[in-house]
């Protein structure tokens, strides 16, 4: 019951919703950067939301399945196959022991998630299974897969029923938010921004820099100026909180993040927004809107829902076609 | 004052400023946020001069119309916070901390004492002398914000972060701290401990908590060798 990493990717990590209730002691809370993917990923495969999934990024993992599984991929489109076969993402695939999983070349986003029916083994810490790689605790031995690897499954499958292997429900990402700028909350030092460069905050395009990893984003821009500057004190931050570098540019907080800071906030991107950024790769133009509490706290309301319905629908159809299946489990 | 930090997090700013008073009126709050929860909160973070306040506000809590999810939380924020707040109820623990200040371990000491137009001993002197009161954890898993140094010993930061390494003590303007763990950092540095200050393998992981004093005191290199190889390190 294990799958066995045969290559390993560039930064491959076992995630969860994410390790709370410890950064006043400086432990960041990590976990899945495209939350929304995770989550979308785990109700795939039936699991509880925050089951913990790998995260891959491009160049992605090679894996072979040691037993039987029900996975489901979500998130960035690698061109996933399965002993060579593309697969889709966003649906319920079987897979059986030997099978390989590979990914050919990143048509589409930055970071995919694999979730296995049961869930993965994994070293849980402080509450959580999400890996920190600066403590180096938690997911896989608190640090990124490497070649060689072989990660426990939770659940054991006696086989796989007749038909189909590609299960015949898809769960689409979409929660009904077409606009392709990113929500911006003003933060609490966003007025030092001078006029111009207030005026420039939402009309400029920026780009992630290659400098740019699951702590932090730095943003690629012309310069903003501030009005003055003003000793802060050290205080928390959180993910999607816009800083201020002393020389203009922006860096963006991330899963990762440090669990204080004392440069200038100057906006923190909505929530419902957050598994966007995940999806970003070096050089994507990224547009900022500025947008009010209540519209983002409606759209981090709205998206919830729509995962809900998800879960339920999927959940249904799951219990609907294993039932169906048991005699043959 | 009080302000929204992104959707889902409020901070609650007591000054913006070092002061120990102001600290303890944090340090008492967060206890009593604490031991009594604010409906709604998930996680508070103390500071210097700050609370932050993560949340989520739960399905059934009734929220007016036209009235954000942030009002609510502030609303129900200040209201706690008329009340009238006991003594920070501390033991204060003070923690003696071994530090190696020779420069075979760490060299950059001997430029930090020629910016202080010091002599190494003296600036050791200085860090020695004062107990520091832990403001708060941060940066790193069980980082020590620590402060204040004698003004003759503030050291700047560096231009950029450079890899330093686990147990490293350092200076940054009036503050001083402790890296329990290898990082890219930016404090100017001046010694080194033998004391594991961060344990994956712990309930609590980290040996210091906000509102603890520490006092540091001088080990020569050949103490702080056995130390390391008496922790098996």
């Amino acid at each position: 019951m294990s799958i066995q990493v045969i290559r390993a990717g560039i930064m491959d990590s076992l995630q969860d919703k994410g390790r709370f209730g410890f950064q006043q002691l400086g432990i960041n809370p990590t976990g899945a950067m495209d939350l929304f993917s995770m989550e979308m990923a785990n109700l795939l495969t039936g699991n509880a939301p925050g089951e913990a999934i790998i995260e891959m990024h491009f160049p992605a993992p090679v894996l072979l399945f040691q037993s039987t599984a029900l996975i489901a991929l979500s998130g960035a489109d690698f061109t996933a196959t399965l002993n060579n076969h593309p697969i889709p993402i966003h649906q319920p695939i079987w897979v059986k022991e030997q099978d390989v999983l590979a990914f050919r070349s990143p048509a589409k986003g930055a970071r995919l998630y694999l979730s296995v029916a049961g869930g993965f083994a994994f070293d849980q810490w402080l509450g959580s299974g999400s890996t920190n790689l600066v403590a180096a605790a938690g997911g896989f031995r608190g640090r990124a897969l490497a070649s060689g690897d072989e990660i426990q499954l939770q659940k054991k499958w006696k086989g796989i029923p007749e038909g189909k292997t590609v299960l015949p429900w898809k769960a689409g990402p979409d929660w009904g938010d077409e606009s392709d700028q990113i929500g911006i909350l003003s933060g609490n030092e966003w007025d030092w921004l001078t006029d111009a460069s207030k005026e420039l905050f939402f009309s400029q395009a920026y780009q992630l820099s290659t400098q740019s990893d699951r702590m932090g984003y730095r943003l690629e821009h012309p310069s903003l100026e501030v009005t003055h500057q003003q000793e802060l004190v050290s205080s928390a931050v959180n993910r999607g909180t816009l800083q201020l570098l002393p020389n203009g540019k922006i860096i963006l907080l991330m899963a990762d993040h440090q669990t204080t800071g004392g440069y200038p906030r100057l906006g923190h991107v909505a929530t419902a927004h957050h598994h966007r950024l995940a999806q970003y790769r070096p050089g994507d133009p990224i547009y900022f809107r500025r947008v009010s509490q209540s519209t983002a706290e409606q759209w981090m309301i709205r998206q919830q829902q729509h995962l809900l319905q998800l879960r339920n629908a999927c959940t249904f159809r799951l219990q609907e076609y294993l039932h169906a299946a048991n005699h043959q489990l | 004052m009080i302000f929204p930090l992104g959707d889902q997090a409020l901070t609650i700013d007591f000054g913006n400023r070092i002061d120990l008073a102001i600290h303890e009126e944090v340090l008492a709050r967060y206890q009593d946020w604490k031991a009594n929860p604010i409906p709604g909160a998930l996680e508070l973070v103390p500071a210097y001069s700050s609370i932050t306040v993560y949340y989520q506000v739960p399905a059934p809590v009734k929220i007016h119309a036209g009235q954000t999810i942030f009002e609510w939380m502030k609303a129900s924020i200040e209201e706690r916070m008329k009340q009238g707040i006991g003594q920070y109820a501390s033991e204060k623990k003070l923690h003696r901390i071994p530090v190696c200040y020779d420069p075979a371990l760490v060299p950059e000491l001997i430029q930090h004492a020629h910016y202080c137009r010091l002599q190494p001993e003296a600036l050791v002197a200085l860090h020695t002398e004062k107990i520091y009161n832990i403001y708060m954890l941060g940066f790193l898993p069980g980082f020590p914000y620590m402060g204040e140094v004698d003004e003759q010993i503030a050291l700047p930061r560096k231009a950029s972060p450079v890899p330093v390494p686990a147990g490293a003590v350092g200076i940054a303007g009036r503050q001083t701290g402790i890296y329990p763990l290898s990082s890219q950092g930016g404090w100017s540095l001046i010694g080194q401990t033998p004391v594991k200050l961060f344990d994956t393998s712990l309930d609590t992981p980290t040996f210091l908590k906000a509102g603890d004093q520490v006092q540091f005191y001088s080990i020569s290199l050949s103490e702080y060798k056995a130390w390391k190889e008496d922790a098996g390190q």
